[in-house]
């Protein structure tokens, strides 16, 4: 017989061992109740490690930088999510402009659509939300308009390509609207729906007006973006109310 | 996103794998009780995270070995050197195995059992031991050559 086969019979004497009683397989109830105890333990210390790493980080930066280091830490916490304002409360300030907890939530949750994590969508969607109050600026400044008309004409266009998507598209429409705990028509009328759609046509016509003359759409993107670039370098971004 | 898992799927699982996973740590720990609590701790780490893509059996002999040998950590540092039960004891010395079980660490034990008992592939119980497949190898080789002189076995 085969060195292994011998072994694996010998070893099968193992089925002979005593079992405990099947009453005592599953953890008792005590058991499991001391083991949520300890879990519930766990995300409390990663809190808490995060607040020494905050304050570290803090007081280097502002070693560093100079400034207020209540300041940056507050800052600090807003921008990657710690701490947030409710829902009706400000997400961050740009240039004297707030932003809303809500609007953040809304242009995270459609971020997250695309199957990006939470942390980074939020991150995302700040920055989505300081471009567009930068973009939307310069495009006043420089006589560029979007009427309501063409917001509520884009939003039509939509609501007409979501109707014919594929029904997993639909699908992650729906579970980002639960997570809103917003109705469709709800979310298509919210502020902050419309004033991304604002900004995804603000967008469009100022490629549109940087594009150089005898340039492609990409060349416009391209001045776009080392427009904002240069925007965001002058701004002044204030995390939290 | 947090796996989440259904707990009747998950404790119909365990239960099927109650029985081999028991006897193959009270063999590998020589301790029951050590083995049915590691195995209940194993449960509820389940139920918290549950295992992804992964052999059930090799997943659950992983986790409870970790908790068996934290649960001794704990008990020696509070003086609680556990004893082997004398049920189990025994039970292993009316068998061929468990006398030879006897001659090799925990180390081996839990090698072999994993091995020829739980019949998981040496890739499986590097990972379940947090070792590499060559160590996992030289451990197998070493416990044979072992029970092979205390035993006439493994030849």
């Amino acid at each position: 017989m085969p060195t292994e086969s011998r072994l694996v019979a010998l070893f099968a004497d193992l089925d002979r061992l005593p079992l405990p009683a099947e009453g005592s397989w599953l953890p008792s109830p005590a058991r499991e109740a001391a083991a949520q105890r300890r879990w519930s333990l766990v995300p409390r210390l990663y809190v808490a490690l995060a607040a020494v790493l905050l304050v570290l980080l803090a007081i280097t930066s502002s070693a560093v930088a100079g400034g207020g280091i209540l300041d940056r830490i507050r800052d600090f916490a807003h921008a990657i999510g710690i701490v947030r304002a409710g829902p009706e409360g400000t997400a961050l300030v740009v240039d004297g402009v707030s932003i809303s907890e809500r609007t953040i939530a809304v242009y995270q949750a459609s971020i997250e659509q695309n199957g990006i994590p939470a942390a980074r969508a939020r991150q995302q969607a700040l920055d989505k939300a300081i471009t567009e109050v930068l973009t939307d600026r310069e495009a006043t400044r420089r006589g560029v308009l979007v009427s309501d008309d063409e917001v509520a004409a884009f939003i039509a266009q939509q609501r007409e390509l979501n109707a014919s998507a594929p029904p997993e598209n639909q699908a992650m429409f729906k579970a980002t609207l639960d997570g809103l705990g917003m109705t469709e028509e709800q979310y298509w009328a919210d502020p902050a729906t419309r004033s991304a759609v604002r900004a995804i046509l603000v967008h469009g016509k100022l490629v549109e007006l940087l594009t150089p003359a005898g340039g492609t759409r990409v060349d416009g993107e391209k001045q776009l973006a080392l427009l904002v670039a240069d925007l965001k370098a002058q701004a002044v971004i204030r995390y939290g109310p | 996103m947090a796996q989440t898992v259904d707990r009747s799927a998950w404790e119909g699982l365990y239960r099927q794998e109650f029985p081999t996973l028991y006897r193959a740590l009270a063999a590998a720990l020589l301790d029951a009780d050590s083995a049915r609590d590691a195995l209940q701790d194993a449960f509820l780490e389940g139920l918290r995270r549950p295992p992804r893509d992964e052999n059930v059996r090799g997943w659950l002999y992983r986790v409870a070995l970790r908790k068996a040998h934290r649960g001794r950590r704990r008990e020696k540092s509070l003086g609680e050197i556990a004893e082997v039960r004398d049920e189990l004891d025994a039970a292993l010395d009316r068998i061929e195995v468990g006398s030879l079980l006897r001659y090799l660490t925990e180390r081996q034990r839990a090698v072999v059992i994993a091995r020829f008992y739980l019949g998981l592939r040496h890739e499986e119980i590097a990972a379940a031991l947090g070792v590499r497949t060559g160590t996992v190898s030289a451990t197998l080789s070493q416990a044979l050559a072992k029970m092979r002189l205390e035993g006439g076995h493994a030849d």
